[in-house]
């Protein structure tokens, strides 16, 4: 019975985990580019959510989309004034480019909210959910759902649509993509708008499980374990990814903190993720490079 | 008159990749560009599709100056084009790859194709079952339509660029070098393809190729390149005729073929 509230528990962190991962997942699908800011773009959204909420006392149906959408707005300036200028930059100093935004987003924060802890105002029921047996907080099976949503959503928007399409196009060959007409900045600012979304959605969620303050964009660097198990560019990946670790996570915390003292269950995220790449450098869902000769 | 050139310079810091090159296409003309590697053909292609901008000279699609249009504006005015080296979207299936050649021409909204909507799904099956019909079915993709691009051969692999291109519904058609690296049965196959999408549709074809036997056999009028000039511009005989070309470019052994 334990075991199993350890492993729901660990499924609704990881699904938070997922959200994370599924917006840098997003980013990298169309530009190759990995987004070390990921975290810093949760952290704002939650802050965002907060002051929505508590400073300009919003009711959640309103602040919902009002930080959604600031969020979408943050993600698409930090594409069009910081990442567009350097778009056909190497590789790797584009990648540099992410962390130097990140470095700058923290100190914005830090600016504007300070780095104390803040409550964020519960947003979900107090009570407890019966599943399968256990009482889970309505919070995390929330996190869930929201998880769940979020990705039936962005399969469809893949899957069905034109502009889905012109995205994945994007993703494969930027100069082939424009001569069929898409507008590539277009496309590639619009998946850092969704990113920045998706970042809000988890930055909510996690404010709710555990106390909002300016450390937890550290839950950036958990999106990284998660695409790697995943594969960089699979959506499904980044979720089965998040669950993976996520409960790992809660099971390892659970049981082995009790044997090795100390934080056990930071550890065992980054301990899984040397593993993988010894094993499987291209992640468990991601394109293998395949040479032809 | 349906492509037109004007004193095209193109630059790139101190190389003068094109200099002073001006022609003129007329619409249902099958038109080569030819001339050795580095000649400058494939910056034609390019200046025309707006990927690089001219550094001095003018380029009209139908009486519209195409010089300050970004890449992406540039299929919807009807102009497509196929790559060199088959620049497709590798981790897509066939089918995938066709349908983002069409994608300017859907009408219903993200949000509707997203969630199904009737008249979305509508659009997109029968743009899906005219792309297959009159696309896949001519280039004999139709069978391999759901396997990803990047397992297919070679020869298979152009005529998916062909088909993308095709997807558009353009007026011109700007090919780079169908049928490079093909046997000669895959290249008169493709050349047949060529000529009934030219025929049926009723398209304008700009040419750069390699293959002579082709260019020779199926252009209407030829322009030779060389060091980013123009030298020679006429039908397939004039072309053939022409000693400065014959020296340049086809060599002393064509002119001993032809003879």
């Amino acid at each position: 019975m334990l075991l199993l509230q350890f492993i729901l528990i660990g499924i609704s962190i990881g699904s938070v985990y997922a959200l994370i991962a599924l917006g840098t997942v997003l980013i990298y699908k169309a530009t190759r580019v990995i987004n070390f800011a990921q975290g810093e773009l949760v952290m704002i959204g939650a802050f965002i959510g907060y002051t929505s909420l508590v400073s300009w006392g919003l009711p959640i149906f309103i602040a919902l989309p009002v930080t959604l959408l600031l969020s979408g707005v943050i993600g698409y300036l930090a594409e069009r004034f910081v990442l567009r200028r350097i778009a056909h930059g190497p590789l790797i100093s584009v990648i540099m480019v992410t962390l130097g935004l990140s470095i700058f987003l923290k100190g914005g924060v830090t600016g504007v909210w300070g780095t104390s802890m803040y409550s964020f105002p519960k947003i979900f029921p107090e009570s407890t959910i019966n599943l399968l047996g256990i009482k889970l907080p309505q919070v995390y099976f929330w996190s869930m759902v929201v998880a769940v949503i979020i990705f039936v959503l962005f399969v469809f928007f893949f899957k069905y649509t034109d502009l889905g399409l012109a995205m994945r196009g994007v993703a494969d060959n930027q100069k082939a993509a424009a001569s069929l007409g898409v507008n590539v900045f277009s496309v590639v600012g619009l998946s850092w708008v969704f990113s920045g979304i998706v970042a809000a959605l988890g930055g909510i969620l996690l404010a709710n499980i555990s106390l909002l303050n300016i450390n937890m964009s550290d839950v950036g660097l958990k999106a990284f374990p998660v695409v790697i198990l995943g594969g960089f560019d699979s959506l499904l990946g980044a979720v089965i990814g998040g669950l993976v670790i996520g409960v790992i996570e809660s099971v390892a915390g659970g049981y082995l903190a009790t044997i090795v003292s100390g934080a056990i269950d930071q550890v065992v995220a980054f301990a899984i993720l040397l593993i993988i790449l010894l094993i499987k450098p291209q992640g468990l869902f991601g394109t293998k490079e395949v040479e032809r000769l | 008159m349906i492509l037109k050139l004007d004193k095209l310079s193109l630059s790139f810091g101190g190389i003068q990749a094109l200099n002073g090159v001006s022609f003129e296409i007329k619409e249902g003309e099958l038109f080569s560009l030819i001339g050795p590697n580095g000649a400058g053909k494939t910056s034609v292609i390019n200046a025309i599709c707006s990927f690089y901008k001219p550094t001095k000279g003018e380029i009209y699609f139908k009486d519209k100056l195409l010089n300050p249009l970004k890449p992406y504006n540039i299929t919807a005015l009807g102009v497509s084009r196929t790559f060199q080296n088959t620049e497709l979207f590798a981790g897509m299936s066939v089918l995938d790859n066709i349908k983002l050649g069409s994608h300017n021409r859907l009408k219903a909204s993200t949000l509707s194709g997203m969630f199904h909507l009737p008249w979305a799904k509508k659009e997109e099956r029968e743009e899906e079952k005219y792309l297959r019909e009159e696309i896949l079915k001519r280039l004999g993709l139709d069978e391999v339509r759901n396997r990803f691009v990047g397992t297919l051969p070679y020869g298979l692999q152009k005529r998916v660029d062909l088909g993308r291109a095709l997807a558009s519904r353009p007026e011109l058609l700007i090919l780079d070098e169908p049928v490079a690296g093909m046997n000669n049965d895959e290249s008169r196959d493709m050349v047949e393809c060529l000529l009934h999408f030219k025929k049926a549709w009723n398209l304008t074809i700009l040419l750069v190729e390699h293959d002579m036997e082709v260019v020779m056999s199926i252009s209407d009028r030829i322009v030779v390149m060389n060091f980013g000039q123009k030298i020679a511009e006429g039908t397939p005989q004039e072309i053939q005729n022409n000693e400065q070309v014959i020296t340049i470019y086809l060599g002393k052994q064509y002119e001993k073929d032809v003879s």
